[in-house]
């Protein structure tokens, strides 16, 4: 559970550090989890975006200061990850490394999609790999000063389509993110 | 007017009083809606306990509590400042459509939180026990509103 409980905490940080989108409609926020380690848990949301709209912004008075990306033990700042989206997208077939002390974290575009892959050093168990629609991750670049533009992002994801957040670590813990107009899918955790 | 004729028009007016409270508190009811709370064993025990009160009595309690205009409890200092979110984010739910919004299966528990018509329903097993919270949209209205209010007037 404890697994489960920091897979959702990192899609939520992901998601809960900025504004709200400005305009709703009839979209969903889904948010599945699943944890296929020794004592699997499921745990299903499915909320109106709407809702972000009444939680985000008091979410971003909190953390204005605090933006970070947390990918598995290693953390990445705003600036450093303005400066891989911006390396990236002059040359996407870079990759770009950050060394952190725990492991290193990948950037890489593959294809409409981008991946963040945490590698752990020597003696760390954790690996942990997200993967986001390439549209999402530039937009939620595209804040000021240490403040990522987490509105733009949710409406990205939301013109994506078919596109998902997806968060797998070495437990066997997937975390899926997606908007879509259903409001209660049907179970479509592959 | 005889005597007679004024016991009979008090017969006919406490009757009419009596009737209309019966009715009026009727509407009410159904307006508002029930809580309930049931709780069972799945081991072939059956209900252990099964509660049901008036949705009408909450908004009512609520109004009896006293506004608390300055409170010096930090964590409840922290708390009021979510309270007016914690409202809007309910809006947001409530005016979506019927369906669950919250799944959690594991190796021994099920919940299930979902909305259902006019209700919210917690349904949760952990192990043999079996707990269904039924609780009307309204109820909860009327304690997001509370909350909201609360948060305003705190200092």
């Amino acid at each position: 559970m404890k697994r489960i409980v920091f897979a959702a905490g990192l899609t939520l940080g992901l998601l809960a550090t900025g504004p709200g989108p400005a305009a709703a409609g009839v979209s969903w926020l889904h948010i599945h989890i699943n944890d296929s380690g020794s004592d699997p848990d499921h745990v299903r949301v499915n909320v109106p975006v709407s809702l972000l709209d009444a939680v985000l912004p008091e979410v971003e008075k909190q953390t204005r200061h605090e933006s970070k990306f947390d990918v598995g033990n290693c953390e990445m700042t705003v600036a450093e990850y303005r400066s891989a989206i911006r390396t990236l997208s002059s040359s996407p077939r870079r990759e770009v490394k950050i060394e952190r002390s725990h492991g290193t974290i990948v950037m890489r575009r593959d294809g409409p999609d981008m991946r963040l892959e945490q590698t752990p050093k020597k003696g760390n168990r954790s690996r942990t790999s997200v993967r986001l629609p390439w549209l999402v991750a530039t937009a939620l670049a595209k804040g000021t000063g240490e403040q990522l533009d987490v509105s733009g992002a949710v409406r990205a994801l939301a013109e994506a389509g078919e596109g998902e957040i997806a968060v797998d670590d070495e437990d066997g813990t997937r975390v899926r993110v997606w908007i879509d107009d259903v409001a209660f899918p049907e179970e479509a955790d592959a | 007017m005889s005597p007679r004729a004024r016991i009979l028009l008090f017969i006919g007016v406490f009757t009419v009083f009596v009737v209309g409270a019966t009715l009026a508190a009727y509407a009410a009811w159904h307006r508002e809606g029930v809580i309930e709370v049931e709780v069972s064993s799945l081991n072939g025990m059956g209900t252990q306990a099964s509660i049901q009160v008036p949705g009408a009595v909450v908004p009512i309690v609520l109004g009896f509590m006293p506004d608390v205009r300055v409170c010096n409890d930090p964590d409840w200092r922290e708390a009021r400042r979510y309270m007016p979110m914690v409202r809007s984010a309910w809006r947001a739910l409530r005016d979506g459509p019927d369906g669950v919004w919250v799944a959690v299966d594991s190796r021994d528990e099920r919940v299930r939180i979902s909305k259902e018509g006019q209700y919210v329903l917690i349904d949760v097993i952990d192990g043999d026990e079996h707990v269904m919270v039924k609780c009307p949209v309204r109820t909860v209205d009327a304690v997001t509103d509370r909350m909201a209010r609360m948060g305003r007037l705190w200092i």
